[in-house]
């Protein structure tokens, strides 16, 4: 049997495609928050300072991930090397996973995406004036 | 003729030199709320900032892989591909399987935690801190 371009179109497609849906990373994001407030009170005038203000950290996790990814996003990533009733050279296979690997690449950054999240940074003081060990009080 | 070692050192300078495209800057935005509720620890006051001080900052975030060695593709092409020898079907798709798998595991390892810190002013803290001619 020989391998026609078919073949190979069909194996770019399938075996880049499931080492895709293997990306999934989880990244966390430890933020650390400083308030700083200095101005005068638009009512009465006073100075209001809290240079050394709340501080606080929290981690957030972020997932990036391809589960989904459909094996036609390969389709047609083989080398032009490849041609119907051509000979196919090794190098022609190289070629063919180097372009997948690019492609592989474009469509991992695209999947890294803006996030924009709300940090509630509360104090221990805070959390136990809201909770006891047994929940919410 | 190209020999397994020709081909092998191909696809480790062809696939790393495209891994080393990988660059992409994203954003965070953080929005904080800062919420205090406690009692004060001489007085025994209740002090409350339910609704606190909040503010909103932007943080790029560059995830990238400029430096990766192509060496981290070293016979991952399967070694029945060189010329001269009957290359099968299985001998690509496993070259295949194997450079992607490894280009999403190198792509995630880099992809590491982070920590950020925000200083997050309100306008009167920068007034009071810069005028538009800059520093005071």
């Amino acid at each position: 049997m020989v391998m026609t371009v078919s073949d190979m179109n069909s194996y770019v497609q399938t075996y880049s495609g499931a080492a895709l849906r293997g990306f999934d990373r989880t990244v966390r994001v430890g933020v650390t928050a400083y308030i700083r407030v200095y101005g005068f009170d638009n009512i009465y005038g006073g100075l209001m300072r809290a240079q050394n203000g709340p501080t606080a950290s929290a981690n957030f996790y972020h997932r990036f991930e391809y589960v989904n990814a459909a094996n036609s996003l390969f389709n047609g990533y083989y080398d032009s090397g490849v041609t119907v009733g051509g000979i196919m050279y090794p190098q022609d296979i190289v070629d063919s996973i180097e372009d997948c690997v690019r492609r592989a690449v474009d469509l991992v950054e695209g999947r890294i995406t803006n996030r924009a999240f709300s940090a509630l940074l509360c104090h221990g003081s805070c959390h136990s004036s809201c909770h006891t060990s047994r929940g919410r009080r | 003729m190209a020999t397994y070692a020709d081909l092998n050192a191909n696809m480790q300078s062809q696939a790393g030199a495209q891994l080393r495209t990988f660059e992409k800057i994203h954003l965070w935005q953080i929005t904080v709320y800062i919420r205090v509720y406690g009692t004060d620890n001489i007085y025994g006051g209740v002090m409350g900032a339910q609704d606190g001080p909040s503010g909103t900052v932007n943080l790029q975030n560059r995830f990238w892989h400029q430096n990766v060695n192509d060496n981290v593709y070293n016979n991952y092409l399967d070694s029945g591909i060189y010329s001269g020898n009957i290359i099968y079907s299985q001998d690509v798709i496993d070259s295949i399987s194997n450079v992607l798998t490894r280009t999403i595991s190198q792509i995630e390892n880099l992809m590491t935690d982070r920590d950020v810190s925000a200083l997050l002013c309100h306008n009167s803290c920068h007034s009071s801190c810069h005028t538009s001619r800059g520093r005071r």
